[in-house]
């Protein structure tokens, strides 16, 4: 029914940002600071993307989005239980994957870019909060996000 | 001219392994001694070779959580595939344990010519906790 925010209002401003720029999408909230609305800003390559978060908008349950304890977790994760996606903001430009094309992913990938908030909500909300059980679905869902913004896409788990 | 091309992608070859290899071992050296102080409790040391506050914690974390894994990444843990841009650099460190092997993630920034650690996370995220 909803995806919310939580947190400081620079903490929602920040995540809510991170959001629009992962989906090219304007969106508007709510006086308890969930979507209300949320339309494409024209910008190409976010169609999956502004599907995924239409589907999650509309579904019947509730996702919340904040940043994450340091103290509790490690990194980034999606609590399937409570639909949560936490953020942690010290992987923002400090936390790196290995990335490249498909040829270059076989060799060990050829470059080590830095997380953006843009790709972390992308892999934790629009992918595991979308369904994805596994890292490899959600990479998939991450990769939309680093090739609609022109980033380097993250090497896939060998299967 | 393809002896001569040969010869170059040889140095290439040679120059970039080079490279990488004195950089691991760098950054494998200083992995070495944050460790080696962790598992000491040494904070005054794990304080002067890390520049970040969330790093910082996640050492003693560490350190509190699996003594075992510390001291051997403090004698045992490689670097693996280390890469370096500008100013920063990084690794997934291996480290043989008895039940196999554990990854980190590990971050430096280079501060007064030293290598110091910037960030700091398990390699290996879980299915389950959706990371």
């Amino acid at each position: 029914m909803k995806v919310c925010f939580k947190g400081t209002s620079e903490e929602i401003s920040t995540l809510r940002n991170g959001l629009e720029t992962a989906t090219g999408s304007a969106i508007s909230l709510d006086k308890g600071n969930c979507i209300s609305e949320h339309h494409p800003t024209g910008a190409t390559g976010f169609k999956k993307l502004q599907q995924i978060l239409g589907t999650l908008v509309a579904s019947d349950e509730t996702y919340t989005v904040l940043f994450g304890n340091e103290d509790k977790h490690l990194y980034s994760y999606y609590d399937q239980a409570t639909r949560t996606a936490g953020i942690l903001r010290s992987e923002i430009g400090r936390a790196w994957y290995v990335g490249g094309s498909p040829l270059r992913c076989r060799f060990g990938g050829s470059a080590r870019p830095f997380y953006s908030l843009p790709a972390l909500l992308g892999h934790e909300l629009l992918g595991h909060g979308s369904g994805q059980t596994t890292e490899r679905g959600a990479i998939q869902v991450e990769n939309l996000v680093h090739g609609a913004l022109g980033e380097v896409p993250r090497c896939l788990p060998q299967r | 001219m393809k002896r001569f091309l040969l010869v170059v992608v040889g140095l290439a070859a040679v120059w970039g392994c080079q490279g990488n290899g004195v950089l691991g071992r760098e950054l494998t050296s200083r992995a070495h001694q944050i460790f080696a102080a962790a598992a000491r409790r040494d904070s005054a040391t794990i304080g002067a070779l890390v520049v970040d506050s969330v790093a910082f914690t996640r050492v003693h974390v560490f350190a509190e959580r699996d003594s075992v894994l510390v001291r051997l990444a403090g004698e045992r843990m490689r670097a693996k595939q280390p890469w370096q841009r500008g100013d920063t650099a990084g690794a997934i460190f291996t480290v043989p344990t008895p039940t196999g092997e554990e990854a980190l993630q590990m971050t430096f920034i280079r501060k007064d010519g030293e290598w110091r650690l910037l960030y700091l996370t398990l390699a290996n995220r879980t299915d389950d906790t959706g990371g």
